[in-house]
């Protein structure tokens, strides 16, 4: 008998249960477990979620959008504007696979710590966040966990995990060894490739050496060892996979490398920064209505970018999409009334967009209240009611963990995972 | 969290200190208590016979005092001596020092002095202030572009986001480093400038000078020191509706680690969105906003000379506008003070800043972190105060707080001991890995070799370069070093090691320099077998890792070179055996 995270998790009360149970739940579906992957695309600055995700029209004390509408894609409601065509093109191609998840609340209005919050869930800095969690996860025969092109990404436990690729590149170069040969003021000659490996092989018999000897270097050296084998693995794929990257290339561009990885099953999960039109970012104090364009951007890159998943195979017999989960989310929302300056302030409520594998989608989840914070959500439907939780970054984390075969209670305890957004066959 | 809850807690201990009778002196735990050889009718009432508080609820002991036990070894002299040496001067020590420690530990007080005086503790200075100040940006909302003497050269774009990025911590490392009073960072009228920042910004300097130097602005703006620097309020920009309280949450933590951030915030009970002065009103009148409004809104109010109309404006963010320093109580409608003490003005704030107890904690919290590599924790209370006062007893001099914090047992560690906790094991650091400062400035110093591409320093910046892959701090979205090797720090040290082993080898035997940087005494038809080439292998493994190579170590180097040699060449053997050394997990931890 098969059962699936979302009934598996009600049975247990989703409190540690799965740990406690001893077992990894199995699951129908293309996805193995622990097989799934997740791509965060984070919004830079505080996007104005009244500007596609939530619909204000029946809030009184909320001037409208000129010229913008309620629309639906199946069950899904959102903001339709003729300024932004691409939201509008995407939501009726993979509507029924987007879920937006409203009403959570980061308890900060500043940038960095907000950041922290909505990926971690703590203000405590040693700390992982969702996709090192996810990543620290992936075992061993995956050489890449987590990758991350740009954004933030917070490591402590897995920090091994995590491999920066450089905005511009910086990690392919470094493989390639053109960062010295064509990046260097100062001429360099590099080792040939045979006297490399020589090189590489004593360092790690040092490193193992100290690690089996003891003494204060052993636990550096333990770590320093992983990261070398590591390195033998990254150096080995480097001609299995492009992840050379140039300088002003937009989204759809510059998410190549980590897609690549995900599609041979390198990587588990990637992290890339979109800062919208002219890469000014959401964080729109004055002008509120630049958000009109960078979320016309964002859909529009979306568009290309799922385009390109779904039309790439997946390691379980499908597409990448199949097993790929595409997580849209902004450190914090914006004050649902203008300010002085036609701009809107920050607002510790924001909502995030999830699509692909995992998600039952074609709906929201959650709320807002009628002064515009979260409204409870019940974990089990998805639904406002009074009776429901308000929810906070640690409910993304521990639903993500929970689509992840992560059991949730082992980093976030009596965190309820929003169940209802599990699909069926995730 | 934790380090708020450390300064509280120190803060409010602070706030009941006052000065102690002639004749006493506050002990570790802040009792006035007799000095040796002096006389005193009354030795105060808070002291007893115990040098316990009277009232401090503890039983009366036996007498003897409490056995601590380490719960770290120490390292041994010269490893120290490396450590200490990467620390203030972000190079090697040299084998004579070495040599003097191994015979003689006590060799090491000597010099350290002497490092403590050596001008590389300013750029080591700045790097350790950077980590918590963290205006080393790669971006800030104005590029070079803005200003007409630069944007003509693309390769002025990384000289004016460091040279901006580091006015205030070469101002502060400046003042640290000369062993002037701690204070002066916040009441110093003059500042560091630059030929970048000097040409873009209204500043006096020497038009002969070379480098950074000590000038002063001209704008007329307040004597604040960093408080009065572009470099700040650049990396700590406002606008709109924020009105400077971003800033004045950014002096409280750099200042005196009280860091309003990290207080969580919840408009879950806010009152109804049709109120439009709700928000005005709330930051005046609610309690839950007032907690941090209240204290934040007046000191924001001395910061509006460097309010900009326009915050991408080159003009606007580099003139003090000494027009608009009213604006702020007007605009704030607060008056201005300082967690209470009423000032007028933003030198006032500095000299407020510079006499509140929670100063000088902070300072010893900074170079404590700094320096051990770790978060400060609530059980360095007792530490930290130790270190408080001895920056006290130092007259708020940085040289005597280094000295302190290379004294404690934190700082010294190079093993845990049997009597350590799990906890310690999670929270000591024994060995840290090399900053890419560290490793730049190391490596230069011993080889020559230094990383730079197209203008940019590629240890310092991440637009084309390798910081946070080599493990260091971006100021924005990495705001932490990281402690532990990555993946992508070791292929840094890789590349770095393989750069700087064809340097030195270049020089040193290639080229037959006459005075060779590394490898002395050996030259390319010397061989494993001969006495000279161990001398030389000697030689490298003690510059290099500060211990003696045994002679297990000594063979393997000589197996590689032997391998390597058989491939190719005998200088390729070396850069081989030199690269291996400079990756060894001994030279890259320290």
């Amino acid at each position: 008998m098969t059962i699936n995270r979302r009934e598996l998790l009600a049975a247990t009360g989703a409190l540690g249960g799965l740990g406690l149970l001893g077992i990894r739940p199995g699951f129908a579906g293309p996805v193995a477990p622990g097989a799934r992957k997740f791509l965060f695309i984070y919004c830079f600055g505080g996007a104005d979620q009244t500007t596609v995700y939530v619909p204000t029209m029946d809030y009184s004390s909320i001037p409208d959008e000129p010229g913008a509408s309620q629309a639906n894609a199946g069950d899904l409601i959102y903001v339709d504007h003729e300024a932004r065509p691409a939201v509008r093109n995407f939501l009726e191609t993979y509507g029924d696979q987007t879920a937006f998840l409203h009403g959570l609340e980061v308890r900060s209005i500043s940038h960095e710590r907000c950041q922290q919050l909505v990926l971690t869930g703590s203000a405590d800095g040693d700390t992982d966040d969702w996709p090192t969690l996810l990543a620290g996860h992936a075992g061993v025969d995956v050489p890449l966990p987590a990758l991350v092109h740009s954004g933030p990404a917070f490591s402590s436990r897995y920090s091994d995990a995590v491999i920066r690729l450089g905005e511009t590149g910086q990690l392919s170069t470094l493989i390639d060894g053109t960062a010295l040969t064509e990046n260097s003021v100062l001429p360099v000659q590099l080792q040939p490739d045979a006297v490399s490996r020589l090189v590489d092989a004593h360092v790690g018999r040092r490193a193992e050496e100290l690690v089996a000897g003891g003494g204060g270097v052993r636990r550096y050296s333990t770590a320093y060892l992983s990261a070398l084998e590591r390195l033998d693995s990254l150096k080995e794929l480097s001609g299995e996979v492009d992840l050379s990257l140039e300088a002003a290339l937009e989204l759809p561009d510059q998410v190549q490398p980590i897609l690549d990885c995900l599609e041979l099953g390198l990587a588990r999960t990637g992290m890339i920064e979109f800062k919208g039109v002219n890469q000014e970012g959401f964080d729109t104090h004055s002008a509120n209505d630049r958000q009109s364009g960078h979320f016309n951007r964002l859909f529009s890159d979306l568009q290309l970018v799922v385009d390109d998943i779904a039309g790439r195979p997946g390691t379980g017999g499908g597409s990448l999409l199949d097993e790929l989960c595409i997580v849209v989310f902004s450190e914090m929302g914006r004050h649902p009334l203008l300010n002085s300056e036609m701009g809107k302030d920050h607002w510790t409520f924001t909502s995030a967009m999830l699509i692909g594998s995992g998600v039952a989608g074609g709906r929201a989840y959650g709320g807002y209240g009628e002064n515009f914070d979260g409204a409870p959500i019940v974990p089990a439907t998805g639904e406002v009611h009074d009776s429901g939780i308000k929810m906070l970054a640690n409910h993304l984390g521990a639903t993500l963990l929970a689509m992840g075969d992560v059991d949730p209670g082992e980093y976030l305890p009596d965190i309820e995972p929003i169940t209802a957004l599990l699909s069926d066959d995730a | 969290m934790r380090s708020w809850l450390l300064v509280l807690v120190m803060g409010c201990a602070q706030e009941k200190a006052s000065p102690c009778e002639e004749g006493t002196a506050r002990d570790a735990n802040d009792v006035c208590m007799p000095v040796a050889g002096e006389e005193h009718a009354d030795p105060g009432p808070e002291s007893s016979e115990t040098g316990a508080p009277a009232d401090s609820g503890e039983p009366p002991d036996s007498g003897e005092p409490a056995v601590h036990e380490p719960v770290t070894t120490p390292l041994r002299a010269p490893r120290l001596l490396r450590r200490i040496s990467l620390d203030l001067r972000g190079v090697l020590p040299s084998v004579e020092e070495l040599d003097a420690v191994e015979a003689d530990p006590d060799a090491l007080d000597g010099i350290v002095d002497a490092y403590l005086e050596d001008p590389l503790l300013e750029g080591r200075l700045m790097a350790i202030l950077g980590e918590t100040w963290h205006t080393q940006v790669d971006a800030f909302l104005l590029e070079y572009l803005e200003y007409p003497v630069l944007r003509m050269d693309p390769s002025n774009e990384f000289p004016f986001e460091r040279s901006a990025g580091d006015e205030p911590l070469r101002l502060m490392a400046h003042i640290g480093a000369r062993d002037l009073p701690w204070t002066d960072i916040l009441t110093a009228d003059y500042t560091m400038a630059n030929e970048v920042t000097a040409a873009i910004w209204p500043i006096d300097r020497d038009a002969d000078a070379e480098g950074w130097g000590v000038a002063r602005y001209t704008d007329g703006r307040p004597a604040a020191g960093v408080l009065a620097t572009n470099g700040l309020w650049l990396r700590y920009y406002s606008a709109g509706t924020n009105r400077n309280r971003g800033r004045a949450a950014a002096i409280s933590r750099l200042l005196v680690c009280e860091d309003f951030l990290t207080r969580p915030v919840s408009f879950s009970d806010f009152p109804s969105l049709a109120d439009a002065d709700a928000t005005d009103r709330a930051i005046k009148e609610d309690p839950y906003c007032m907690g941090c409004h209240s204290a934040i809104d007046p000191i924001a109010a001395t910061l509006f000379g460097f309010w900009a109309k326009d915050i991408h404006n080159g003009a606007e963010t580099g003139w003090y506008h000494l027009e608009r320093e009213p604006l702020g109580e007007e605009v704030l409608e607060v008056d201005a003070h300082w967690f209470g003490t009423p000032v007028s003005g933003l030198a006032e704030l500095g000299q407020q800043i510079s006499w509140d107890p929670r100063f000088r904690s902070c300072a010893a919290e900074t170079m404590a972190r700094g320096l051990w590599r770790r978060e400060i924790e609530l059980q360095d209370f007792a530490s930290v105060l130790a270190l408080r006062m001895e920056f006290e007893a130092g007259e708020l001099r940085l040289r005597p707080l280094i000295r302190a914090v290379l004294n404690t047992e934190e700082y010294r560690a190079g093993a845990l001991s049997d009597a350590a906790t799990a906890a310690d094991v999670d929270r000591e650091v024994v060995a840290r890995p090399l900053m890419p400062d560290q490793l730049h400035t190391a490596l230069e110093s011993l080889t020559g070799f230094s990383w730079w591409h197209e203008g940019f320093d590629q240890m310092a910046n991440d637009t084309y370069g390798y910081r946070i892959m080599a493990g260091g701090v971006n100021g924005y979205h990495v705001t932490q070093p990281q402690m532990e090797p990555s993946v992508t720090h070791a292929l840094v040290v890789q590349r770095l090691a393989e750069a700087a082993a064809d340097t030195v080898v270049a020089h040193d035997l290639i080229g037959e320099a006459e005075e060779p940087r590394l490898l002395d005494g050996v030259n390319l038809e010397d061989r494993p077998e001969d006495a000279r080439f161990d001398a030389a292998l000697e030689s490298l493994h003690w510059a290099l890792l500060a211990r003696r190579a045994t002679d297990e170590d000594l063979e393997a180097l000589k197996d590689l070179w032997t391998a390597v040699e058989e491939l190719s060449d005998p200088a390729t053997a070396w850069t081989a055996v030199l690269s291996a050394l400079l990756r060894d997990p001994e030279f890259v931890s320290y």
